[in-house]
């Protein structure tokens, strides 16, 4: 029947079309007033009365069933539209670069630090970086003109009083003026040293301090909590060793050295043949210091240690040029880029 | 300090242990060991070792010092050079002493001297320690002072004019010392001259006038010790420091010149053929005491962390010369002549703890008593800012401290004056930075030569200054950053939301009345707190490899004493009614006096009551002043009772 065959190539034809306005377009070619079925339904008023009664239901259900198919196709396309719009929507939000900032290596080392010694119950303390005579140094028993003082070459505000400090001692000195024992507490900080600047010093560079002040602590405190500190940083296998050393502020004094990572004791350049490399001062906070302080050194006992960080964030970084921390001219990657999806 | 082998050999006869084994041994107990040479020495091969040694222990910058320390490490026993006596002259010698700050001189005449170079040996061995060989009488003297540690003087008698005196110099004199260094004295050098002349500085260096030549024939030896912090006073003063001044700044025993003047006049006589020709001078005022000090032995247990029998102690003790009286507790310990540096119960201490060997005590982390927790809110809040920059993508620079005087005037924006170094080590950076503005342009152009993108840095630290003569310091947070146009707001957001995070409210940002030099004047806001000026938001004049430079910085410390004066309320608030939003219209004549009216109103309205206020509207009056519009928001309240209470406080009723 004529009916079935346009149905047929109706069908075929709707299934190419894949806008809306190109259906549009093949609806008025079939169902539009002019269109091809329309004709054939007005052409049944010509034909006799019986079969205009037989012929009609059946145009009327070719009709219905060609609008159907453009309901179908219509509500496909619709589908299809929709999908490619929030596709187009999402990638217009775009998935953008964003910068991650960073921390400087200072930062990041004493925090490796501070996490260790947090876990360990301690307090974090600052202190002044113009600091008196009396707290860099009188307090920490280094009296004017005592031969110590060599050790440390010191910019002066106003010579002999008002100095830079230098050491992050001075904020022992400050805690145990201020703060009543017992006291576990780290100081991390900038301090200063009249040294020529190259690539291996600066005048201006950070220490770790460490003051614990109890009723009974002793030695072998002091090497376990070192100990834990260098194991915490260079990892459980890392070798340290204790010597006596001389420092003004404590008694006994120690010198904890560490086992050279690049020759494992053999001796090295890096280590300059001894196949240890010296990393600090420590020891048992001298009786002097603990009564300058208002403490009885019968009653309180103590430790205090003190590292230098900036060849150890060096290290950490790859850092070879001391200059780099303080001068703009960052070794790390002071930008990055990274798509986050 | 040097020693060589063969020396410590020969002071020790009994000693079996290698070069590198007395390296370890001192090493561990102090004296770190600095160099180990294998050299040859009187057609022998010998090795050098080099020790580092502790300031408080100037009997070991001496051969026989380090050798005592060798001694008593292997408990073997030491046996130094001796000396024979010999019969003084009657005739004195002419010496005064006219000041307090010698504290021992022993002084001799010697004559018929003869005066020749040295032999090889002696002059080989005083190059191991980089000292030049002179003539033989000044090269034993220099050779006494290396085994004893006792510097000594010798003095060409026959040019004296006059007496020799010991005094304090106090006018200008210009010397020249024997290596012809030209020295100009001040004030307050201690000296040794003679009537016209200025024979030494004392404890330093010769001069040479009276030095020993070949033509000498009579000479006076003398030997002292002096107040240790004028020798180290006059050195800093003059920029000298020699073998003697070493020494001599340094608390050398009283008791021990003795040995060392001995041997001095027992090698003069002995190897130049010199007689002694006047009577010993000595000036001796406040003669040294044996020092003794009451010891609990259980205190090298209690520092310790671990149990030492007494009896161990002793023993280590009595290796280190150390007499011990232990009929009863505590012990009588009796200090060796030379151990100036020992003073106390824990100088004992130590001492047993070295020689047992800090290696040998065990390494375990202590479980420690718990503490409070003393941290000040400004160390916590700063690991958070932090972390919360970074996480905004800003990377932390930390900068130089010291900068020039024109940094600080360029970028100083506070009420202070500028903090100075009085002895930079760069002349061009004696300041303390009075901004971290500063700094952190100086890192821009360091960004810039590096042609690096996206600039956008931060820096936490501390800036410096004086307020009515007091030095004052405290801790900024700065912000830098490049970009096209609305950077600025962009910074303004962030500074804001810095604020906010860090639990502050009522941030406003007014034109700022002190403007920094490098600052667009246009474009500089004071940022404010309530009430509190706390940082500067500027444009800066100058561009960042074509992008504008903008920079904002907050006082720190301000911000967290701010935030603890006015904690957060209310952080949580439950909503049962429907928030209410309300408008008004305020008159001001700045921004400055809106934010007073605004705390009054708020303050009216109270905190159960209030949900937000802004200001959403500015418009200048044709009067000058301006109007703001205000929305509140009320909560907790019905429609009517909002109502009225708006028209209330604002005053519209």
């Amino acid at each position: 029947m004529l009916g079935n065959k346009i149905l047929d190539e109706l069908s075929s034809q709707i299934k190419a079309v894949s806008t809306e306005a190109d259906l549009t377009a093949l609806w008025h070619k079939y169902l539009g007033r002019e269109g091809i079925i329309k004709a054939q339904i007005k052409a049944l008023a010509q034909l006799p009365l019986e079969e205009k009664r037989q012929q009609g239901p059946l145009w009327q259900q070719i009709q219905e069933q060609a609008q159907a198919l453009f309901d179908t196709r219509a509500a496909e396309i619709r589908a299809t539209n929709e999908e490619a719009a929030w596709q187009a929507e999402a990638q217009s939000l775009g998935l953008v670069p964003v910068k991650l900032g960073h921390l400087h290596p200072i930062t990041q080392t004493i925090r490796k630090l501070n996490e260790l010694f947090i876990r360990l119950g301690y307090s974090i303390m600052e202190g002044p970086e113009i600091e008196t005579d009396e707290f860099c140094f009188q307090r920490l028993n280094v009296p004017p003109d005592h031969p110590a003082r060599d050790m440390q070459d010191t910019f002066y505000l106003e010579e002999p009083n008002v100095l830079l400090r230098t050491q992050t001692s001075s904020i022992e000195a400050r805690v145990l003026a201020n703060y009543a024992p017992p006291l576990k507490v780290v100081c991390p900080g900038r301090v200063y040293r009249n040294e020529t600047v190259n690539k291996s010093n600066h005048f201006i560079f950070h220490h770790y301090q460490g003051v614990v002040v109890m009723p009974k602590v002793g030695l072998v405190d002091l090497f376990g909590t070192f100990t834990a500190l260098f194991q915490a940083i260079y990892g459980p296998e890392v070798k340290i060793r204790f010597r006596n050393k001389y420092y003004p502020e404590v008694e006994p004094g120690v010198g904890p050295d560490m086992q050279c990572f690049n020759c494992h004791g053999t001796g090295c350049s890096v280590c300059k043949g001894v196949g240890w490399i010296e990393m600090g001062g420590a020891g048992l906070i001298h009786p002097k210091v603990l009564t300058m302080a208002g403490l009885d050194p019968r009653e309180w006992h103590g430790f205090a240690f003190g590292l230098g960080l900036d060849r150890w964030a060096m290290a950490s970084y790859n850092i070879t040029d001391i200059r780099t921390l303080l001068g703009g001219n960052l070794g790390y990657k002071p930008y990055h880029h990274e798509n986050i999806v | 300090m040097k020693i060589l082998y063969s020396q410590i050999k020969q002071l020790i006869p009994s000693l079996a242990a290698t070069p590198a084994e007395i390296g370890a041994a001192l090493t561990m107990t102090g004296f770190m060991q600095e160099s180990l040479e294998t050299v040859n020495y009187n057609n022998q091969a010998d090795v050098l070792l080099g020790f580092e040694i502790r300031q408080n222990r100037p009997d070991c910058l001496s051969v026989i010092g380090l050798a005592r320390e060798i001694a008593a490490y292997f408990n073997l026993s030491l046996n130094l050079p001796t000396t024979k006596e010999w019969t003084p002259a009657e005739v004195p010698v002419s010496i005064r002493v006219e000041t307090p700050a010698v504290r021992r001189l022993k002084a001799i005449k010697l004559q018929d001297i003869t005066v020749q170079a040295s032999p090889q040996w002696l002059v080989d061995y005083l190059a191991f320690y980089e000292v030049n060989s002179v003539n033989l009488p000044v090269d034993l003297s220099n050779y006494v002072m290396l085994l004893t540690g006792y510097p000594s003087h010798l003095i060409d008698y026959d040019r004296l004019d006059g007496d020799i005196v010991w005094s304090i110099n106090h006018r200008p004199r210009q010397v020249t010392t024997l290596d012809g260094t030209p020295l100009h004295l001040k004030d307050e050098e201690l000296i040794i001259h003679d009537r016209h002349n200025v024979i030494a500085l004392a404890g330093i260096v010769g001069t040479n006038y009276a030095a020993i030549s070949e033509s000498t024939k009579t000479i006076l030896a003398e030997m002292a010790l002096y107040d240790p912090a004028l020798i180290r006073r006059n050195t800093r003063t003059l920029h000298i420091v020699t073998e003697a001044s070493n020494r001599l700044s340094k608390n050398l025993s009283l008791v021990d010149l003795d040995y060392a003047f001995n041997l001095l006049i027992n090698l003069l006589v002995d190897q130049t053929g010199g007689q002694i020709a006047s009577q010993t001078f000595e000036d001796y005022k406040e003669k040294a005491e044996i020092k003794t000090i009451n010891f609990e032995p259980q205190l090298v247990s209690e520092l310790g962390g671990i149990t030492i029998e007494p009896d161990h102690s002793r023993q280590l003790l009595s290796q280190l010369e150390f007499k011990i009286n232990d009929k009863q507790l505590p012990w009588e310990v009796i200090v060796p002549s030379w151990r100036t540096d020992i003073e106390l119960p824990e100088d004992i201490v130590e001492e047993v703890l070295r020689l047992y060997r800090f290696d040998q005590l065990p390494s375990i982390l202590p479980a420690l008593p718990a503490t409070s927790d003393i941290t000040p809110l400004l160390i916590k809040a700063k690991e958070r800012w932090r972390d919360w920059l970074a996480f905004q993508g800003w990377d932390e620079v930390l900068s130089w401290t010291m900068v020039r005087p024109d940094d600080n005037t360029l970028t100083n924006y506070l009420p202070w004056s500028m903090a100075t170094v009085q002895n930079a080590i760069n002349e061009d950076y004696p300041a303390l930075r009075q901004t971290i503005m500063a700094s952190l342009i100086k890192q821009a152009h360091e960004y810039a030569k590096e042609q690096v993108p996206q600039l956008q840095i931060f820096e936490l630290g501390k800036v410096f200054g004086q307020e009515e003569n007091h030095y004052k310091e405290t801790e900024h947070l700065g912000w830098l950053i490049a970009g096209g146009e609305g950077i600025v707001e962009a910074l303004r957001q962030t500074v804001t939301a810095f604020l906010a995070y860090s639990g502050a409210e009522k941030i406003y940002f007014c034109p700022a009345q002190n403007i920094p030099a490098v600052a667009n004047p246009y474009a500089t806001w004071t940022i404010m707190i309530g009430e509190e000026p706390i940082g500067l938001l500027a444009q800066l004049k100058e561009h960042y490899n074509d992008e504008i430079m903008v920079t904002a910085e907050i006082d720190a410390e301000l911000l967290i004493n701010y935030l603890s004066d006015h904690p957060m309320l209310a952080p949580t608030v439950e909503i049962t009614q429907k928030l209410i939003t309300l408008d008004a219209n305020v008159e001001a004549a700045s921004r400055q006096e809106l934010i007073k009216q605004l705390q009054d109103i708020e303050e009216k309205l109270g905190r159960e009551s209030l949900w937000s206020l802004a200001v959403i509207d500015e418009f200048c009056l044709p009067s000058g002043r301006y109007r703001y519009t205000v929305r509140a928001v009320y909560k907790e309240l019905d429609d009517q009772s909002a109502k009225k209470l708006h028209l209330q406080v604002f005053g519209l009723q």
